[in-house]
């Protein structure tokens, strides 16, 4: 048992890169809008079906998807919030949590309604492994998604943190009055925001399908893992997510090895319910980009 | 009827209230004044239960309201306004001052007539029905102070009521106060900027300073107090 | 201003006499519709509407009128179906006293929890996922503790036993399960009435708009949301008493799947909260469009309905956050969302 635990750390390290990466949107739309987005799980659903279509009736592979996945998410964000969400910005929070979980309904359903069964991707290097270390070796799939989600989250950080649009982001999250009195747009902010979100979702979802099994209720387990860690890392703390995704991909995978199955689910949801009770803020001190913490 | 005693309450290093020490005596009009930042509010906050004292203690007729919580000290007789008014916004006029006479009853009808009652002295008498969302400033200000009212308790603690009031509404306000005190016999306890008004309403007037009392009299021997003046205005007015 | 006059004379928010007696007539006719008609589907529509009613109702008690959302109802439901279910079939008890067993234990739940997290101060979406949470744990626990709950094969209730237990009803004959339901609808319903009109309902109106007030005009804000939160799991906990002997057989994700918690929700918020009969008309359409769709559509393809109940709720959110119960009501429900133009 005990010395399948290096590959363990290591595979729920690499696969906690794609949870965080799901986290980072939101956690980013959390942090900028209070929305608790509900359809995010569904999102990465999406993102996956693209990559798989994509990969069986093109051929084309599910790490290059991330561009379309990327790009369709981003689109179905961005309506989302242009024509539903803005609306009611100004209801009271659970409101919008409901119009996303309307919006998860949707999606979900959709895919219940045209794909009922679950599909798998697999492909050409699918077995290659790389060792990590002498002892240690890594499915070529699980590093790709790694590098992937990293490279994205760390591109989100740049894009926050130097350019215009990105500023304007960060703004709207600190104080979001300070923002409309200095001339940004707040609606388009918001829309930016979910859109971007979104689309981490969506690459999300492309960059797993080679691991996960590619079914219409694929989005349940994302969208409480993500939830999860956004509690672990801090509600608006990016960083604090990326880095929690991996710690919770880890505790998973070497949680596995000891606890059969869905029971690992238990420690989950007790450690949530913990941290939400006890340390709601998060476990990290570092702030992220913003430190207006919205409860 | 009220005393506090040598109340404190620090805030990391920052000592909002500093073993302030007062009476207040039934059926008087006590008002309390202070610069900006001085610890009125939190002295509020802590004799109605909102913040627990470091050290002291504040007794209501002879018991100790440390470790009781507000509902329980509105039980004591004790009641106030924010200073930032918390109206029930969706609810109507008629219901926000139900919800405070049922302090005194269980009995829906009876909570109806005592709150039409209390809404009879009021303005807003003729927007029972209206939502506590679609009254202006003022009128919020007056509301709170209806549902606090209806709860009928001895002891009535202001804040700031008068904040964002035009002039002529500052005059109704303190002939509205002026005649509380003489029909109903609450006792008023006073937190107020709008010096003219704190003037004519108190009997007696408590000025704070960096969370310390440094006076305390009648309004009129408070007005000439060289360190009052030297707290608002700074040394330099103080005549030579 | 359509609730100025009139309503003057009236004490708060008591109907008028027509409506009593519409809703009397109404109750007439629904009581003599097993008498006229032996088509058992029919009769299956109807309590699924009541049903869904009666746990949109219930948790509207305790979600609605405290504004703490709970989107972890299903582990009071489901706590209530396995606690008689096992009783029965353990010990032989009667599911009239396991149903009230199994509410209590929900009910001691629904304490514990909000006692929990009130102290430490969760609110809002914390709240909410918090019980989503502990729904979710009840559910694995139910699925991984085999020897008490078989597991994911779930528990089943042998015609037999029910016969004897609930006085030879057989599951045949809708009928007597159409009357249960109605009468539990009706009589969750005038709780939730009672609680409305008296200082319990005004109360927890008080501290949903602003604790603070509430607290200091007298409100024990922490032992109110308890009891609203008690009162209303014990409600849904019977309800899962129901679903238990209506099916015969359940499974975990059956009775404390997420999929059961937003169904309690959808119909308050499509019909509305603040009404009366709100959840009941919610509970009506979502019903429609689910049979509705299960008509139109081949057996094959599952999930329409869901997607028509997302269109819906984004719908209702954004136009009619009222709900639909708004349409038809003249009188200002208390508690609108926008004022009316002074």
């Amino acid at each position: 048992m005990l010395d399948l635990f290096p590959l363990a750390i290591v595979n729920g390290f690499l696969v906690g890169g794609v949870y965080g990466l799901t986290a980072v949107g939101l956690t980013l739309i959390f942090g900028v809008m209070g929305v608790a987005n509900f359809a995010q799980g569904s999102f990465v659903m999406v993102g996956m079906y693209l990559a798989y279509w994509l990969f069986v009736l093109l051929g084309v592979d599910p790490y290059l998807s991330v561009v379309p996945a990327f790009f369709f998410l981003y689109l179905i964000g961005w309506f989302a919030q242009k024509y539903l969400l803005n609306k009611i910005m100004d209801a009271p929070h659970y409101d919008q949590f409901l119009c996303t979980v309307g919006i998860m309904l949707i999606l979900q359903n959709l895919a219940v309604f045209l794909w009922p069964d679950y599909r798998q991707i697999k492909v050409s290097y699918q077995s290659l492994g790389l060792p990590i270390t002498p002892t240690i070796r890594a499915e070529v799939v699980r590093i790709l998604a790694f590098v992937v989600a990293v490279g994205m989250a760390v591109g989100l950080h740049f894009f926050l943190k130097l350019t215009r649009l990105g500023k304007a982001i960060r703004a709207t999250s600190q104080n979001k009055d300070g923002a409309i009195v200095v001339g940004v747009d707040i609606q388009k902010v918001y829309v930016l925001t979910f859109a971007i979100g979104s689309a981490c979702a969506g690459v999300a979802g492309a960059i797993i399908s080679p691991l996960f099994p590619v079914s219409n209720d694929i989005g349940d387990l994302f969208i409480v893992t993500a939830f999860v860690i956004v509690c672990l890392g801090g509600m608006g703390n990016a960083m604090g997510a990326l880095v929690g995704g991996m710690i919770i991909g880890m505790a998973e995978s070497v949680g596995t090895l000891f606890i059969p199955g869905g029971q690992k689910q238990l420690i989950t949801f007790t450690i949530l319910i913990v941290i939400l009770l006890f340390r709601p803020q998060g476990l990290f001190r570092f702030g992220g980009y913003w430190q207006a913490q919205r409860f | 009827m009220l005393s506090v005693e040598n109340l404190s309450k620090r805030f990391g290093g920052l000592a909002a209230v500093s073993r302030l020490s007062l009476t207040i005596e039934a059926g008087q009009a006590v008002g309390l004044i202070g610069p900006n930042g001085a610890g009125k509010t939190t002295v509020f906050n802590l004799i109605t239960g909102f913040l627990a004292p470091d050290e002291g203690d504040v007794r209501f007729n002879g018991r100790s309201l440390l470790g009781l919580k507000p509902h329980a000290i509105c039980g004591q007789g004790i009641s106030r306004t924010f200073q930032l008014v918390k109206p029930f916004l969706k609810l109507t006029i008629l219901e926000n001052v139900m919800i405070g006479a049922f302090h005194g009853t269980r009995d829906t009808a009876r909570a109806e007539k005592v709150a039409r009652e209390v809404i009879g002295l009021f303005e807003f008498r003729d927007k029972l029905h209206y939502p506590a969302a679609s009254l202006t400033l003022p009128e919020r200000k007056q509301l709170e102070i209806a549902r606090t009212l209806a709860t009928r308790p001895k002891l009535l603690l202001l804040d700031e009521s008068m904040a964002g009031l035009n002039s002529t509404e500052v005059d109704q306000m303190i002939e509205f106060l002026r005649r509380l005190k003489q029909e109903s016999g609450v006792t008023l306890f006073i937190i107020e900027h709008v010096m003219r008004a704190i003037m004519s309403v108190s009997d007696r007037i408590i000025v704070i300073h960096h969370g310390e009392k440094i006076a305390e009299g009648r309004p009129q021997e408070i007005v000439k107090n060289a360190e009052v003046i030297a707290a608002y205005l700074g040394q330099g007015y103080l005549a030579s | 201003m359509g609730s100025g006059k009139g309503a003057e004379q009236r004490p708060t928010g008591r109907p008028a006499t027509s409506a009593y007696v519409a809703g009397g007539a109404v109750l007439l006719i629904l009581l003599a519709v097993p008498m006229l008609t032996t088509n058992y589907y029919i009769l299956h529509i109807a309590v699924q509407m009541f049903f869904f009613g009666y746990l949109g109702q219930s948790w509207n008690i305790m979600c609605g009128y405290t504004g703490q959302l709970s989107f972890g109802h299903a582990a009071f439901f489901g706590l209530g179906a396995y606690t008689s279910t096992l009783l029965l079939l353990q010990l032989g008890l009667t599911p009239w006293v396991g149903m009230l067993i199994g509410g209590v234990l929900a009910a001691l739940l629904g304490l514990g929890i909000g006692a929990v997290s009130f102290k430490y101060g969760a609110r809002g979406v914390f709240f909410a996922f918090i019980t989503m949470a502990i729904g979710e744990i009840l559910r694995l626990l139910a699925l991984y503790w085999d020897g008490l709950t078989n597991g994911a094969e779930g528990l089943l209730i042998p015609l037999a036993e029910q016969n004897l237990a609930m006085l030879s009803i057989t599951r045949e004959n809708r009928f007597s399960y159409y009357y249960i339901m109605l009468g539990m609808l009706v009589g969750c319903t005038l709780i939730a009435y009672k609680i409305k009109r008296t200082r319990f309902g005004y109360y927890l109106l008080a501290l949903r708009e602003n604790e603070d007030a509430a607290e200091m005009i007298g409100v024990d804000v922490f032992r109110y949301k308890l009891s609203a939160g008690a009162v209303s799991a014990f409600l849904t906990a019977l309800a899962g008493t129901f679903y238990a002997h209506y099916y015969r057989h359940f499974e975990p994700q059956d009775v404390f799947g997420i999929p059961v918690s937003f169904n309690m929700i959808f119909p308050v918020i499509i019909g509305g909260g603040d009404y009366m009969l709100g959840p009941i008309l919610g509970s009506i359409i979502l019903t429609f469009f689910e049979e509705g769709s299960r008509a139109i559509m081949p057996q094959t393809m599952h999930g329409f309905h869901r997607i028509l109940y997302g269109v819906i709720i984004v719908l209702v959110i954004i136009y009619l956050p009222n709900g639909l119960m708004e349409l038809f009501s003249r009188r200002t429900a208390r508690g609108r969302r926008k004022a009316p133009r002074a």
